[in-house]
């Protein structure tokens, strides 16, 4: 029975060991999976414009949270059409025939009415491609190619605390496919070849959005204006109201 | 003679003397205008004042705000000129045809205001629309009589024909349309976007919370202002003026007091008048025996105020300095009385000190029956406008929620301000919670 009883000890310290080894492991667990999360969160994340929407206004609102201290450099582009056509001109009787570029703003009339996966999808044609012109070429395929034109120069702002935002206005924006981009920067030292120390500015994230300015209506009635302004019972309800008051 | 005789002449001389006294008495008091029985007893002088401020030009709305139906809001620059254009429109505009008057719900006024183009009139306080109208001669349709008050007015949608009366105090809302093809937005804008901070809703900013309009604008000015407490001891122009004004020009009648705790009150008679210089720096006046007679509405009752205020100090004497606006009108029915709350602004900001206004009038049965007066003095600073502290980033600093979508759900507003802090006024945020505290923050980092 002692022999038991001492089995039964150890057995018991055995799993409060093991337990205690189960909890020691817990917290470092934990602290894996949060440094997973800080690692996935991003420093920057554009709240407005929604990536993916089409606004109808003149005006455009800018807010950008960091989720730490950090710079961020805020440029918004518009996104052209590119047309070439070549131009043939007669000097002195003999024809010179040059390409000639020409940008048009994207035409977002239906992207509201489709839904904001068109902006998204028209987004998606706007990458490296047609800056690096091999799309240009392909004009004409059937998704027309866009090019960033610097819409808003740079903003620059630095957030000195663990949470911020930069908000900020952009006015008498033309109807047109539009595109944020917001980097995070920073100021690095290096030295030249003879030594000599400077400092450049290199991005560590970046994040984009884009969304379609749609042309305001002339005569925009609301929901409230469009209902029956006053029926013929309201009219009298108030008659009589008014009388026997 | 017999002196029975002489007896009934004394009596005959004594009816006739008595009957000569009531002569007199009668052609003194009531009928000669030169002697005047208020001019010969202490009395308030405020009745002679002549109207130095108009009511109408005191109860005018805190904000004018445009909305661009897409969650862009303008707070209007020029909010007084265009309110005039605005009641000048409504004025036309109830002369053209008939107007028709129906309930909304407030979903409906939320739409109209919200989700359409609109230009919205806010007032700090419910004004009775009867008066509203006839005021401003707007010609009376059959439908008003169902509105009692509002507190804001708003031309809403690019079709031009409705106009949205409010009382946020009473959550009423009526649609009032009118005949008029002409529309609002050429009338009273221009045909333009008026020029102002912008603002939008705290969901389209932060990406959280609802309802509370937050600026991007980051400009303003910064400079702390120096500013002085007004001066209400025994020898200081306002108490002299007060005195004046409610004692007449004597103080034959008139019992001064020092109390312990280093209060100064001038009483007449048994307490009918008093006027109180107090320690904790305010002016008090209050008068129990008023004469019969009635209010005369929240306009009459304001000018009445207004006018004593002028007479009692002043009201808005030098424009650079800060100006008395008002910030709050009580009814009280049983006592036939308004009770008026002013503020002040200085260079367009409200000025906040330890105190929670900075003078109150109440006017009973058409008398000034209270007068409260602990306001403050500065001159408006003349310095550049700066980049400060974004108001996204004012709400992270608010103490409200360790939670920041805690601190965005119960954000109620977040406006500019100055607040008294170590004898300065420190341009701040602030912000206003549903609970109904209220927090400053500086609007530089170093005032935080």
């Amino acid at each position: 029975m002692k022999r038991f009883s001492k089995l039964i000890a150890f057995v018991l310290c055995l799993v409060t060991l093991a337990s205690t080894f189960a909890f020691a492991v817990t917290p470092a667990a934990i602290t894996t999976t949060n440094a997973a999360v800080v690692k996935k969160q991003n420093i920057a994340e554009i709240v407005s414009p929604v990536s993916g929407s089409a606004t109808k206004s003149d005006s455009l609102l800018v807010s950008v949270k960091l989720n730490k201290a950090a710079t961020v450099k805020v440029t918004i582009y518009e996104e052209k059409i590119e047309n070439r056509k070549v131009v043939t001109s007669y000097v002195s009787g003999v024809a010179i025939t040059k390409e000639a570029i020409s940008y048009t703003s994207v035409d977002v009339t239906s992207f509201g009415a489709v839904s904001s996966a068109a902006i998204t999808s028209a987004a998606a044609t706007t990458t490296k491609e047609a800056v690096s012109g091999s799309a240009v070429n392909a004009s004409s395929a059937a998704v027309k190619p866009y090019v960033d034109k610097l819409f808003v120069s740079p903003v620059y702002y630095t957030s000195k605390d663990e949470l911020g935002f930069y908000t900020g206005q952009v006015n008498d924006v033309k109807p047109g496919l539009y595109k944020m981009v917001v980097e995070v920067v920073e100021e690095k030292t290096a030295k030249d070849k003879d030594g000599k120390e400077y400092k450049y500015e290199t991005s560590i994230e970046k994040t984009e959005s884009i969304f379609a300015v749609q042309e305001k209506p002339a005569e925009e009635k609301t929901q409230a204006q469009t209902k029956e302004k006053a029926n013929a019972l309201t009219i009298i309800t108030t008659i009589l109201k008014s009388l026997f008051k | 003679m017999t002196n029975r005789t002489k007896e009934n002449i004394k009596s005959v001389i004594i009816v006739v003397l008595f009957l000569t006294t009531i002569l007199l008495l009668y052609l003194v008091f009531a009928k000669s205008a030169d002697v005047n029985i208020k001019n010969l007893l202490p009395h308030q002088k405020q009745e002679e004042v002549l109207d130095a401020v108009l009511a109408k030009d005191v109860a005018v709305p805190k904000k004018a705000v445009y909305s661009n139906g897409s969650g862009a809001y303008i707070s209007a620059n020029e909010k007084d000129r265009l309110f005039e254009k605005a009641l000048a429109f409504f004025a036309s505009a109830s002369n053209q045809g008939t107007m028709m008057v129906s309930e909304v719900s407030l979903a409906e006024y939320e739409e109209a205001v919200h989700h359409a183009e609109s230009l919205s009139f806010n007032f700090d306080y419910s004004i009775p629309f009867s008066e509203f109208i006839k005021t401003y001669e707007i010609k009376r349709a059959s439908g008003f009589a169902n509105i009692n008050s509002i507190s804001a007015f708003v031309f809403s949608g690019s079709d031009a024909n409705n106009i949205i009366a409010a009382d946020y105090f009473t959550g009423k809302y009526f649609r009032i349309v009118y005949e008029s093809e002409r529309a609002w937005k050429d009338e009273i804008l221009l045909g333009r976007e008026p020029s102002g901070e912008s603002s939008y809703r705290i969901d389209q900013v932060l990406g959280l919370g609802a309802g509370a309009l937050v600026p991007v604008s980051t400009s303003r000015k910064t400079e702390e202002i120096v500013f002085i407490t007004e001066d209400y001891s025994e020898e200081s122009p306002i108490l002299k003026s007060v005195a004046s004004t409610v004692f007449g020009n004597n103080f034959s009648f008139v019992r001064r007091i020092h109390d312990n705790f280093g209060n100064l009150t001038f009483m007449y008679g048994y307490g009918g008048k008093t006027l109180s210089s107090n320690a904790n720096g305010s002016l008090e006046y209050k008068q129990t025996d008023l004469q019969d007679g009635s209010s005369n509405g929240f306009y009459g009752d304001l000018q009445t105020a207004v006018n004593f205020i002028a007479a009692c100090g002043g009201f808005n004497v030098n424009k650079d300095s800060t100006q008395f606006v008002l910030a709050g009108a009580e009814k009280d029915t049983s006592s036939d009385s308004y009770t008026f709350y002013f503020m002040q602004e200085l260079d367009g900001e409200i000025v906040y000190t330890e105190k929670p206004f900075a003078v109150m009038v109440r006017v009973e049965k058409g008398q000034v029956s209270s007068y409260l007066r602990q306001a403050i003095y500065a001159n408006r600073s003349y310095a550049q406008r700066e980049e400060v502290l974004q108001a996204a980033n004012a709400i992270i600093q608010s103490r409200f929620g360790f939670d920041l979508s805690v601190t965005a759900e119960n954000l109620v507003s977040i406006s500019t301000c100055y607040k008294e802090k170590d004898g300065n006024l420190v341009p701040s945020w602030m912000l206003r919670f549903a609970d109904g505290s209220t927090e400053w923050i500086g609007l530089k980092r170093s005032q935080y």
